[in-house]
């Protein structure tokens, strides 16, 4: 790369020296100068200069200049109003300008105490009111989603929500309506506003007009703690703040890291919090009574039974992981069962290999991108939300995208990326022709598959990416942890497993491994089951001793996300039971191994194993990125039969977890409105043979089994190919018959 | 609805982002206004997201009303010719089906007070026929109508055309006939031209035909009257600027216009005159703002017709980011003038609106130095009432007092009084119509029309039209100098010419009526 040419700006006489091009705001920033801003936000896009609040005197120009449309260029001298007085007095009007609708409710105003508009007017804005006449006045608020309010008396119509919903998440369905006096934000045509990043606007609003419903009252910038965590809600880890109020999680805000999140999140890690208080959270142990029944027994019988059931079981456990568990949490069991019973057999979340560790890059590459490669059966949204507007950036950039699958640009049969990897590999590929000449294209795997990454890593060798710092690589895993975990169990015993028949111990580890179908076959095989789970429904049942799990916002430790960084979880709340690590440091004691009930202690021991000798303390509140490794063999690649095809008659049932569900989000009330609705996807080919039309009810079956459900048309959708929401597709076999009902 | 139309439409209709303007129009005029399901329809078939398309069809004021709809102009000088007991007439007789519509400005302010049935023009709220009042003058010769382009050529039409200038010769003469826009802002039009030569290709010509300034009709008869030498104006633009591509923005209530523009085009086409070159009709659908040129810009790009921030001018990053070279109406038609006689000696003159209270209203050809007194008596028939006051140039052009009926309409004159010429909309208002009415319309106009992008346009206008509102019942909304200090602020830091000119009015008025403004106080 070449060194940006540097260029020499003043600033209020003071001097900065900036890349040639970098945003006036930001070059005003570094010489120590704040040149106010409402409407500017750099991540929306181009800058439309539309609030006036940034105006600045440019030597040379005659009429004041809004700063945020501005870059800088050598010898420039800019005046702000801290010298300018006809910058000051611009200022100052569109101050008194923005004020004149603003309802100044600041006392029942959410925003209040954290309000940029607050603290503009308070550091640049007239001393006193000159307010006459009456304000614009609108009914307020209205709903425009069950998670957010808007306000359109606050609102100063800078447009950066309506910039947000068209440019960054592409979902178009925040608007700015009429012209005139009768010009407002809504949504289209009064829906709600319904996109799984709708959340962001309430952090983008420069004033109260959008607020959250769930943060509504509930608490004041000077009563909050701020606490700098990491979302464990799916492998992007994005990096969040948790806001708490007398020890309760009130919301959950961005922290922007530029690698990974570029400061948005998606709305199941912003609102998804709440579960914390679901009602049906378990809180002290339960021992069960007769066939449903529980009751709460105390941490020392607790511990004693589970004692009891570990040592009859001895080596034939069995445990299955989640995924969501912390490394150290992860660790800890493993030291218990592996280190203190010798029962090496788990049942990890997916298989998450290093291959792809040779093409690590930071997910913001993907913006750099000019062609990205998906391949895989999930739409990358449903799956590792953010990469999603990664993949848009990017698009905005002037990308390609190439998406290999069931609805793909390029139609490819459902579980058939394997042979798509290898397809883009062989000779006659077009598009394995482009990857192989750019320089910055991106490969994403996004489906299930546990070889996805080494198949990628196959592909991505062959293309050529060694030695190619702008080509990288990512496998979408389904769960927020599964490298940290497998990396933990790992770390704490090389021996290999063998798997116990009968079982006579089933652990389950945390709700993820609880409401997994193949888990639930398992415990048909075992004698006993120990469930670490957060909610009564996941327990009830099945589980003979059920222990409290506890949230990501509740512990301490280390997660790796998808890129492979390592990044430190904070604890915001205090669990409402005794964390994992807590009990489970006395269970080992029992079997004479020494685990300690601190995170930090835990990593220590396991971190010159899995992770370099890296210091607990020195992952950092924006964890860097390990550097690619060298690259490696890579490990034998196996192919799964592909699985069966349509008849044109049957259809290939095509399931997919979307992003909107799992035990959490179904304890979140705001958010039941954004799960996927009872339906079944068709292509407009196999809808027309059928004679069924969107909106239609239509009946899928399958040896024996049927369910009722609403036929929507894709038109992108493959035909012969089925889509069904995992909730939604109950016992369902892999071909199944649609009949309109 | 007629779903059977929609559909047989929809498969015609073009899906470039370039056309959803067009196409909402045309769905609008042959199925009926844009409700959220035909908006949705078109989003569909043009692989838009529906916001969007939403948003773009509820930024104009037509798109969401039938064709048909009774629109009662209320601009300034409707307004005082009875414009508000016409609309309350109307509305009180219409049948209970049928849309009345109060608009701002149709464009017909000679015959006020104004109303449309669809494209039928109701002079005086009535059906009558419309007459045009024109003088022949030596560059426009407006006096006689070309019906056709065998007309037009009779008169020493498309000489030009065939024996073009060298690109040199053009950009000679133009500077020498120190032609200057006569949309409104008066930049030097070799300039642009030399700008834009300057540029690389592919390179767009735009005529701007968005008159829309209450009281500016003059190049709605240069369209009715003379349309074929808009047309050879903007060809000779085209293949000045060697642009292949080349449109029309013409205000949707320009009906006749509209005809006459679209037959001349199809008989130049016939001709053989555009072999090679497309020349293309877009036409807008209510919005004030869209003769802004780069509101322009947008609204043909399928976008909301707001304002872009400049620079970058039009000449560099115009239609489709592409240079752009966008010409008022009358100016291009000046050019064949100019270039047959040779900029040194081109009659210098332009086209004045002459409206309100004159016995002939029409549009006159007429010096640069003209006076409002002799446009009045020489060309407009004499003062129909005892003069009140007057307005040079249209809405943001300032509001005199008969005193300045003596003062030659330049630039230089009349900056002495604090006004301008603008658009050359001259109106006279008859003592019996309050001045300060006269303001408080103005305003009105302005925060109606404003896009709302910026924050001084948005909410001033919507102050200065409440605090003539205040004035007119004897009440100060705001002491005058803070009043003086928003004047100022939307002046210097307003995005466009709208909120920077706005306030042109209300200061002149301070100056020149100052008795109106006593309840604000002293300055």
């Amino acid at each position: 790369m070449s060194t940006p040419e540097l260029v020499t700006v003043t600033i209020d006489g003071r001097r900065a020296e900036v890349a040639k091009g970098t945003g006036l705001v930001e070059t005003a920033l570094q010489a120590g100068v704040e040149i106010p801003v409402f409407c500017y936000e750099p991540r929306l896009g181009p800058p439309i200069g539309a609030c006036r609040m940034c105006l600045v005197e440019i030597e040379g120009m005659p009429k004041l200049q809004a700063g945020c449309t501005l870059t800088a260029q050598d010898g420039m001298a800019v005046r702000t109003a801290a010298t300018s007085e006809k910058a000051a007095e611009g200022q100052n009007a569109t101050l008194e300008f923005i004020l004149v609708n603003h309802p100044l409710d600041c006392p029942v105003c959410d925003k209040g105490g954290e309000c940029p508009l607050q603290d503009l007017t308070f550091r640049y804005g007239p001393g006193n009111t000159r307010m006459i006449f009456p304000k614009r006045t609108f009914e307020k608020p209205i709903p425009i989603s069950p998670t957010i309010a808007l306000d359109r008396e606050r609102c100063i119509l800078c447009y950066r929500c309506t910039r947000f919903s068209e440019s960054v998440a592409g979902d178009g369905q925040l608007v700015a309506r009429n012209r005139g006096a009768q010009s407002a934000i809504a949504t289209f045509e009064d829906e709600p506003y319904r996109a799984p990043f709708s959340g962001n606007v309430i952090e983008l609003c420069p004033v109260g007009a959008l607020t959250s419903t769930q943060y509504r009252f509930e608490a004041r910038p000077w009563e909050i703690q701020n606490v700098p965590t990491v979302c464990a809600m799916c492998p992007v880890g994005c990096n969040v703040s948790a806001t708490t109020r007398e020890g309760k999680v009130k919301r959950i805000v961005s922290r922007n890291h530029p690698e990974v999140d570029e400061g948005w999140l998606c709305d199941k890690g912003r609102f998804a919090h709440s579960h914390l208080r679901a009602e049906d959270r378990i809180t002290e142990p339960l021992l069960r009574v007769r066939r449903r029944g529980f009751s709460p027994i105390g941490w020392d019988q607790a511990l004693d039974e589970a004692e009891r059931l570990l040592r009859g079981a001895g080596s034939r456990i069995v445990t299955a992981l989640s995924g969501s568990e912390t490394v150290e949490g992860a660790y800890g069991l493993a030291r218990l069962l592996r280190g203190g019973l010798g029962a090496h057999s788990a049942v990890l979340p997916e298989e998450a290999g290093h291959a792809l560790d040779a093409y690590r890059l930071p997910l913001s590459a993907i913006r750099d991108a000019e062609l990205v490669v998906v391949v895989g059966d999930d739409p990358v949204s449903e799956r590792a939300p953010i990469v999603d507007l990664w993949i848009r950036a990017a698009q905005r950039g002037g990308a390609e995208l190439v998406t290999a699958g069931p609805s793909g640009t390029l139609l490819a049969a459902p579980g058939s990326a394997a042979q798509v990897c290898r397809d883009l590999a062989a000779p006659g590929s077009e598009v394995g022709r482009r990857l192989r000449e750019s320089a910055r294209a991106i490969l994403i795997w996004s489906g299930q598959g546990g070889q996805g990454g080494a198949h990628l890593a196959a592909l991505a060798r062959a293309l050529g990416f060694d030695g190619k710092e702008g080509c990288g690589a990512f496998h979408l895993p389904a769960t927020p942890n599964g490298r940290g975990v497998a990396a933990a169990w790992a770390a704490a015993s090389d021996e290999e497993a063998e798997n116990p028949e009968p079982i006579s111990l089933l652990i389950v580890s945390g709700d993820e491994a609880a409401s997994d179908p193949n888990v639930r076959a398992l415990a048909e095989r075992a004698e006993a089951v120990l469930a670490i789970t957060m909610f009564h429904a996941l327990a009830v049942g099945w589980a003979d001793l059920v222990l409290p799990a506890t949230s990501y916002l509740e512990r301490d430790g280390t997660t790796m996300n998808l890129e492979g960084r390592l990044q430190r979880l904070r604890r915001a709340v205090m669990p409402p039971a005794p964390d994992e690590l807590a009990w489970l440091s006395q269970l080992a004691e029992r079997f004479g191994i020494a685990l300690p009930p601190y995170p930090a202690l835990v990593f220590e021991e396991l971190s010159p194993v899995a992770f370099g000798g890296l210091a607990f303390g020195e992952v950092g509140e924006r964890a860097a990125l390990p550097p690619r490794a060298e690259a490696a063999p890579l490990p034998p690649l196996e192919s799964a039969p592909p699985p069966p095809t349509s008849d044109g008659h049957y259809l290939q049932l095509l399931r997919y977890r979307p992003l909107f569900s799992g035990a959490a989000v179904e304890r979140v009330p705001e958010l039941q409105f954004q799960r996927p609705p009872r339906e079944v996807e068709l292509s407009a080919d196999d809808a027309e043979r059928r004679r069924i039309s969107s909106g239609d009810e239509v009946s899928v079956r399958s040896n024996g089994t049927s369910t009722a459900l609403r036929a929507r048309l894709d038109r992108r959708l493959a035909p012969g190919v089925v889509r069904i929401a995992e909730e939604h597709a109950g016992d369902l076999h892999a071909l199944v018959e649609v009949v309109k009902a | 609805m007629d779903v059977l139309r929609l559909t047989s439409l929809l498969a015609e209709l073009p899906t470039p982002r370039t056309s959803l303007l067009d196409n909402l129009g045309r769905i609008r005029r042959e199925v009926g206004p844009i409700t959220a399901e035909l908006s949705d329809a078109l989003a569909d078939h043009m692989n838009i997201r529906h916001g969007e398309v939403h948003e773009v069809k509820s930024f104009y004021s037509f798109l969401e009303v039938p064709v048909d709809a009774l629109r009662v102009c209320t601009g300034p000088v409707c307004d005082c010719f009875g414009a508000r007991a016409l609309l309350a007439r109307t509305q009180e007789h219409a049948p209970p089906d049928a849309t009345v519509l109060e608009v701002p400005c149709l464009g017909h302010c000679e015959l006020a007070p104004v109303a449309t049935r669809g494209d039928t023009i109701l002079p005086f709220g009535r059906d009558e026929p419309v007459l045009h009042r024109a003088n022949e003058g030596p560059s426009l010769g407006l006096g006689q109508a070309d019906g056709t382009l065998a007309d037009y050529e009779r008169r020493g039409g498309l000489e030009l055309l065939r024996s073009l200038p060298s690109p040199e010769r053009i950009l000679a003469e133009l500077k020498a006939s120190g032609l200057a826009g006569y949309g409104g802002a008066g930049f030097p039009t070799g300039l642009k031209w030399e700008a834009i030569a300057a540029e690389p290709e592919p390179r767009y010509v735009i005529v701007n035909a968005d008159e829309g300034e209450p009281g500016t009709i003059k190049d709605r008869y240069v369209m009715e009257l003379r349309p074929h030498l808009l047309l050879e104006g903007t060809l000779l633009a085209m293949r000045f600027a060697r642009a292949t591509e080349g449109f029309v923005y013409l205000r949707e209530e320009y009906a006749t216009a509209r005809d006459r523009l679209a037959r001349a085009i199809g008989e130049f086409r016939a001709a053989g005159l555009l072999d090679g070159l497309s020349l293309e009709l877009v036409v807008g659908a209510g919005a004030y703002i869209c003769g802004e040129e780069t509101a322009m810009l947008e609204s043909m790009e399928g976008r909301r017709g707001m304002p872009r921030l400049k620079p970058p001018y039009p000449s560099r990053f115009g239609y489709l980011g592409r240079p752009t070279l966008i010409n008022n109406v009358e100016t291009l038609a000046h050019i064949p003038a100019i270039l047959r006689a040779g900029g040194e000696r081109w009659p210098r003159g332009r086209l004045w609106s002459v409206t309100g209270a004159v016995r002939e209203p029409g549009c006159f050809e007429a010096p640069l130095d003209v006076t409002p007194r002799r446009l009045i008596e020489e060309y407009a028939g004499g003062a129909s009432d005892e003069i009140g006051a007057i307005v040079p140039g249209g809405a943001a052009s300032g509001i005199l007092p008969p005193a300045a009926l003596d003062v030659p309409l330049t630039r230089e004159a009349l900056r002495e009084w604090g006004a301008g010429p603008g658009s050359a909309g001259l109106q006279v208002f008859p003592r019996r119509y309050p001045p300060l009415r006269l303001l408080g319309e103005t305003m009105r106009f302005f925060a109606e029309e404003s896009c709302q992008k910026c924050t001084p346009c948005r909410i001033g206008n919507r102050a200065l039209h409440h605090i003539c509102a205040e004035l007119e019942h004897g009440e100060a909304a705001m002491p005058r100098p803070q009043v003086e200090e928003w004047l100022d602020a939307m002046a210097a830091t307003s995005i466009c010419g709208l909120g920077q000119g706005a306030p042109i009015p209300v200061r002149n008025a301070f100056r020149l009526w100052p008795e109106l403004f006593a309840p604000l106080g002293s300055a």
